[in-house]
């Protein structure tokens, strides 16, 4: 009986503990939906308000009169596309790190190393480059100068590359080699078998990577605010705006931010379970 | 019902009760006189909708967990 009231005990606090860490971490997205519905006059009131009449004067403010849904449009281009480029990329070089071993290892730490500095070291020479390229006219045609997607689908491109290398060069050690010598000895190409045997199997892990990729560059805000003014500026840059000479508009910033976080969160609901696999697909090793 | 089903099932509930009041806001309130009345109504109609899909979600994963037990059972039956 003792024993058994001990470990109830145990059970309690373990998922207390864990109720107050996830209280922490939802909290402020909570926080920022309340504060999104509350009026002007309801927002920076001390002490804070729970019961008010909600409104969606906020949402307004931000789809509305700021154009708040344009920057929702740029951010899904740039994003999008930016992962797509890295899972193609990643996914061909990881294969090639995991099966020929490129440089010993070697290369594969020297990818890693592009992101041991933070993003503002190289924001300056990718400015100046940026700048440059886009008075050519091939940086024209492309749209890869200041200001343009181009810009930061490359950027995004690049600084998540090394990320998903890293991810999948584990998903495709776990393929067996032997599945892959079958498939040849079948007559396939190694192109084939790429295609129809490791591809589907590292699936999973090509979700996890994708997924992570996208939440990234949807996140991102540093490049964002360096390499765009107007054209090109993603939902990040778009809820700085709310920030005026005149003060900080929160109930609109909290509006634009939860416009922001919704496709996200709708997205990764829908993919929790394949992230669920992808993250345990490599757990087991035989 | 394990705690993270708990939880996925909470947060999913939470998200449907703001989908209501998004919805309740921006098509509903206008049809309302009185702007209190809309807002308790509102957040009833919100509140049984969440509480609703996460008794749902209790009964299904109690079902699957029932259902999951009888599986291993008849395995361990058919085994001995």
């Amino acid at each position: 009986m003792l024993q058994r009231d001990s470990s109830f005990a145990k059970e309690a606090l373990r998922y207390g503990l864990i109720v107050i860490v996830l209280g922490f971490i939802v909290f402020p997205i909570f926080w920022m939906v309340l504060t999104s519905f509350k009026p002007p006059q309801d927002v920076m009131v001390s002490p804070p308000r729970f019961l008010f009449t909600p409104t969606l004067d906020n949402y307004y403010h931000a789809i509305v009169d700021k154009h708040f849904l344009f920057y929702i449009k740029n951010t899904l281009v740039i994003s999008v596309t930016s992962t797509i480029l890295v899972i193609i990329a990643g996914s061909l070089a990881a294969y090639s790190f995991a099966r020929y071993n490129v440089g010993d290892g070697h290369v594969l730490f020297f990818i890693l190393s592009t992101k041991m500095f933070p993003a503002i070291a190289v924001i300056l020479p990718y400015f100046l480059i940026f700048r440059n390229i886009g008075k050519t006219d091939v940086g024209r045609f492309l749209g890869i100068g200041l200001d343009q997607p181009g810009a930061l689908i490359i950027s995004y491109t690049m600084f998540n590359l090394p990320f998903a290398i890293w991810l999948l060069v584990s998903f495709f050690q776990d393929i067996p080699r032997e599945l892959e010598h079958s498939a040849r000895l079948d007559g396939l190409s190694r192109l084939k078998v790429l295609r129809k045997v490791v591809f589907p199997l590292a699936a999973p892990g090509i979700a996890v990577t994708g997924v992570f990729t996208l939440i990234f560059c949807w996140n991102e805000f540093l490049f964002a605010y360096i390499l765009t003014r107007k054209n090109a500026s993603t939902v990040t840059v778009g809820v700085e705006s709310f920030f005026t000479l005149q003060g900080i508009l929160w109930g609109p910033v909290a509006a634009a931010a939860t416009i922001s976080v919704l496709p996200m969160m709708v997205f990764v609901l829908a993919m929790q379970r394949y992230m669920v696999r992808g993250l345990t697909f490599g757990a087991v090793r035989g | 019902m394990n705690f993270s089903q708990a939880w996925d099932a909470g947060f999913r509930a939470v998200l449907i009760y703001i989908g209501v009041v998004f919805v309740w806001l921006g098509l509903i309130e206008h049809r309302f006189g009185d702007q209190a009345t809309s807002v308790t109504v509102m957040n009833i109609v919100a509140a049984v909708a969440a509480v609703a899909f996460f008794i749902r979600a209790f009964r299904r994963a109690k079902a699957e967990r029932l259902k999951a037990e009888a599986d291993v059972r008849a395995l361990m039956e058919g085994e001995i």
